[in-house]
């Protein structure tokens, strides 16, 4: 089950060359994790994303071990750029725990009940 | 699951200072800091305080710490856990249970009252080039020379003349290091005048009006291009030139560090002058949410010494709502403490904040 | 702007591939959305194309939408991460595997390709799988998908199809005629939208739709929680779908909360480890003892899962209806049509639920007959 049958020829997660997209610094890194580019998120708000959760769908910046924690912030700022909304005015994307990587071991041993600790 | 009365997220100056006020009171109080020692930001502060007499001037956070953490120690109400990562906040019911990891182990601590005072992060900058190795955040270096005496480098660029830019700066050549420039975006220098002064004397140029265009390197940082900029942010061709650095390092302003907060479903606001968004709090310091009060850089980027205050206000609200001290009291405390937080925000940069809080604190009725 | 013929409410994967089928058909839609497109239980799952969940009728449903989506591979312009991965399924104690034996007799007779696996021969597949385990079965049919770039893909071609795409605006109310018998307008938090016909895809809160109009849509929220692990190599799992007996059970109404392990592999190599039920009305927050349980029951299962990091987890609302069954369904309202209720196979039943309320539109020749799927069993029984 391993060789996995590729239902067809890998597509380009975006449309290539749908808008000329004619920016400066097209292939500069906004999210190391996931090595996104400023173009793929320009791309994504060309394709009407307005807001960090939406850019995050289509381009997975923001999806890595940071969670964003790097990125977010870049993200905003493009996204207020080519938006035209104020920057104070674009909301960072959702937050879920845990707030920081954990093991998995760790998630899940529980503590038991110690009611005595009150 | 654990239980008790009031649980701290945070050991910096803001949560010391809130568990010594409850517990003072009586509040039973568990503090948690994923660091291995309490303080925060504090003990990688070497250099001598700014603020006036009553709040430390002079002294060292790193010494403004240890005063703290010897007054926390006194306090048998207080359990302080550290190497503990609050990795998770929920509600249940009326209280809040805080999932904390510690000896890798997952703890559920249960809480009537909760006090965020998570700090900042800090803010990167983006220009082609800034993944390469070298190119460094100001808290990373700072723990870097102050706590494990190690140089990142030889020859460094500063980016941001704020007070953490020039204080790291000043740092970073007391400890050996070059530092090549400091640059500024802005048409002039953001941190104090004596922090600048400090490092203007040892010859180093503090470029205003300029930024980093690029970086350079194979694997790592081995040219910066810096170029001016006009009132509006563009770059002016020909400006540009070329340093040979091997460490870029960023002091671009912090921001509250609100993931905690967030996922509580407390409201924010955005305020340019405490550093982005910020919960919405009242004269107590409780969000939006009930039970949940915030204090520190987490409820807008300011200093250690409003921090400790903003902290002790919490400390006796909390008291105060958990019936350990009567009305009266509490008020007489909280005016105290409100009126040296006030004192605290003075000067050019003082009054901005001061009326940045005063508007945050009007919101929180309309919500 | 014109008034669109059909208003789909909901822009989750069943909104959005209805939008599109209903667009191919040259009718102007347009989805409106509370948020923003798929974010609820769309983008909070995951992407399994769960192709054995019984009765029949649900695999019947389930294997013609996955034709439906090797078909949209090639027609939609975004790579949707669609891949043939089948699934497995663990059987933990010999009696599970006496259950999963049954099971398999019973799928095979509803034309499902499986086999069972003794535990020696799963092993030898999954080497990482705890040795105590009493065997297993494959179910090569089963796919995966990502489902937050397929219902980006979808919108993406039902604009490209001259739809009309109203996100961040809440159905508040709906206009029917006087005699009540059908529909006039869509009224929202942006304004009204007169059209004569309306969709209900509003996944969990179809139920509230539904009253607008007083049609009885019994669904109801049931919550789901997931942990997604940092990116991990691809040889954890060797198929990227696996789960645990435990799971069929936990899909019964009387589990108040039932909690299983489901480990799914995206292309993106991380690890979503699945999955929990629970009645908790719209509470959509994470809740922390039971993303333990489900850690623990997939560290059962696969203990080398010990030492991986996660890095998120979150909740989402399933549409629950009380049979299990999906409503794919006209109304005894003229113009309003109900497409919901498809609980954990939303993503699954997506396309071929499209594809039927679209036939049902325009009176077309139906693909599979829907009369079980209709929303007036749950008027009959009050
Ligand atoms: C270079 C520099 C120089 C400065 N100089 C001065 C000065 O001269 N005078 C002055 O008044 N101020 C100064 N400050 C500012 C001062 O350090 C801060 O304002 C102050 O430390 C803020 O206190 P705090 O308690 O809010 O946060 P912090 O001190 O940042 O403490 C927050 C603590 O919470 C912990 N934490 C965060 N999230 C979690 C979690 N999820 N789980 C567990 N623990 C968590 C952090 O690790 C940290 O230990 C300076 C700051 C810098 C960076
Ligand atoms: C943890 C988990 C794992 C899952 N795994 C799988 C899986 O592997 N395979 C599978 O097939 N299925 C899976 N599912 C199930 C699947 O996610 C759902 O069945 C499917 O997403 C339902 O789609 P929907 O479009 O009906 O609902 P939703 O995606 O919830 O969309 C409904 C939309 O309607 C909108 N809406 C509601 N009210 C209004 C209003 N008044 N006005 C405007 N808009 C409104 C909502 O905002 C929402 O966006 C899983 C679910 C969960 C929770
Ligand atoms: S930098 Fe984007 S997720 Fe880490």
């Amino acid at each position: 089950m391993k060789n996995l049958k590729k239902i067809s020829k890998q597509k380009q997660r975006t449309y290539e060359g749908e808008s000329d997209l004619n920016i400066e610094n097209a292939d500069m890194i906004i999210c190391r994790c996931q090595e996104v580019t400023l173009k793929d998120i320009v791309q994504a708000i060309a394709e009407d994303a307005t807001t960090v959760n939406e850019i995050k769908r289509r381009t997975r910046a923001g999806m890595g071990l940071c969670q964003g924690r790097s990125c977010s912030r870049l993200v905003r700022k493009i996204l207020a750029e080519h938006t035209g909304q104020k920057f104070a005015k674009v909301i960072p994307g959702t937050f879920r725990p845990p707030v920081r990587p954990i093991a998995l071991s760790t998630l899940a041993s529980l503590e038991e009940d110690t009611d005595d600790k009150s | 699951m654990r239980k008790t009365e009031f649980a701290i997220v945070g050991a910096g100056p803001a949560g010391l200072s809130a568990a010594i006020e409850a517990a003072r009171a009586g509040v039973k109080v568990v503090l948690a800091d994923e660091n291995q020692r309490p303080g925060g930001q504090l003990f990688k502060q070497i250099h001598k305080f700014f603020g006036s007499e009553a709040h430390h001037a002079g002294v060292r956070g790193i010494d403004i710490g240890t005063m703290l953490l010897q007054q926390v120690s006194q306090q048998k109400n207080v359990e302080i856990m550290l190497d503990s990562v609050v990795w998770g906040i929920f509600r249940a019911n009326t209280s809040h249970t805080l999932g904390v990891i510690h000896n890798s182990k997952n703890i559920h601590l249960k809480a009537r009252k909760v006090l965020l005072a998570t700090g900042a992060t800090e803010n990167v900058l983006a220009f082609p080039g800034w993944t390469l190795a070298g190119v460094m955040g100001a808290g990373a270096i700072q723990t870097l020379v102050n706590v494990h005496r190690v140089l990142p480098g030889k020859r460094v660029l500063m980016v941001g003349s704020g007070n953490v830019g020039l204080i790291v700066s000043y740092q970073l050549l007391q400890a050996g290091a070059e530092v090549v420039a400091i640059v500024e975006a802005l048409p002039k220098i953001g941190g104090y005048a004596v922090h600048a002064g400090k490092v203007a004397r040892t010859g180093v140029p503090i470029l205003t009006s300029t930024t980093v265009k690029e970086v350079h390197g194979k694997d790592k940082v081995e040219k910066a291009v810096l170029v001016q900029i006009d009132k509006n942010w563009q770059p002016l061709t020909g400006t540009e030139r070329e340093l040979e650095v091997d460490v870029v390092c960023l002091a671009c302003g912090l921001s509250p560090l609100a993931e905690l907060a967030w996922i509580t479903g407390c409201k924010f606001t955005d305020v340019p002058e405490l550093g982005g968004h910020v919960p919405i709090h009242n004269e107590n310091m409780e969000t939006t949410v009930p039970g949940i009060y915030v204090a520190g850089d987490l409820a807008g980027i300011e200093e250690a010494s409003t921090a400790i205050e903003e902290g002790r206000l919490v400390g006796i609200a909390v008291a105060e709502a958990l019936g350990y001290l009567a009305a009266g009291e509490a008020k007489d405390k909280k005016t105290e403490i409100s009126s040296r937080a006030e004192q605290l925000r003075e000067g050019p940069f003082g009054i901005a904040r001061k009326q940045a809080k005063e508007q945050l604190i009007c919101r929180s009725l309309s919500e | 702007m014109t008034n669109p013929d059909v208003v789909v409410i909901g822009g989750g994967i069943i909104g959005c591939c209805c939008a599109y089928y209903l667009a191919k058909q040259r009718l102007k839609v347009a989805i409106v959305e509370k948020g923003s497109i798929c974010s609820e239980a769309s983008k909070s799952c995951q992407g399994h194309l769960f192709l054995w969940e019984l009765p029949a009728i649900n695999i019947k449903l389930a294997k013609a939408s996955k034709k439906l989506y090797e078909q949209l591979y090639n027609e939609l312009d975004i790579d949707f991460e669609l891949r043939n991965t089948g699934s497995m399924s663990i059987a933990e104690k010999p009696q599970d595997l006496e259950t999963l034996q049954q099971t398999l007799n019973e799928l095979r007779q509803a034309g499902v390709e499986c086999q069972m696996l003794s535990a020696k021969e799963f092993i030898k597949t999954e080497p990482n799988v705890t040795r105590d385990i009493s065997g297993g079965a494959s179910f090569p049919e089963d796919g995966q998908l990502n489902p937050l770039l397929t219902t980006i893909a979808l919108t993406q071609a039902v604009k490209k199809l001259g739809a009309d795409i109203r996100h961040f605006t809440e159905v508040t109310g709906i206009e029917l005629s006087a005699d009540k018998s059908s529909i006039v307008a869509v009224e929202t938090t942006k304004g009204k939208i007169g059209t004569k016909y309306v969709i209900n895809a509003a996944g969990a809160w179809s139920g509230q739709i539904g009253r607008m109009v007083g049609i009885n849509i019994p669904v109801v929220p049931r919550r789901g929680n997931l942990i997604v692990t940092e990116q991990v190599p691809d040889n954890i799992i060797n198929c990227q779908i696996i789960i645990a007996s435990g799971y069929l059970d936990s899909l019964k109404r009387e589990n108040k909360t039932a909690v299983a392990a489901n480990v799914q592999q995206t292309r993106e190599g991380n690890l979503l480890l699945g999955s929990s039920r629970e009645f908790a009305g719209f509470d959509k927050n994470v809740n922390p003892e039971v993303i333990s349980l489900i850690v623990k029951r997939c560290i059962r299962f696969f203990p080398v899962l010990a030492d991986l990091h996660t890095i998120r987890s979150w909740a989402g609302l399933r549409p629950y209806s009380p049979d299990m069954l999906p409503i794919i369904s006209s109304s005894p309202i003229e113009g309003f049509y109900v497409a919901s209720g498809h609980e954990g196979v939303g993503i699954t039943m997506g396309p071929i639920t499209g594809k039927l309320i679209t036939q049902l539109i325009t009176k077309q020749q139906l693909d599979l007959p829907v009369d079980q799927l209709s929303v007036e069993r749950f008027a009959e029984k009050q």
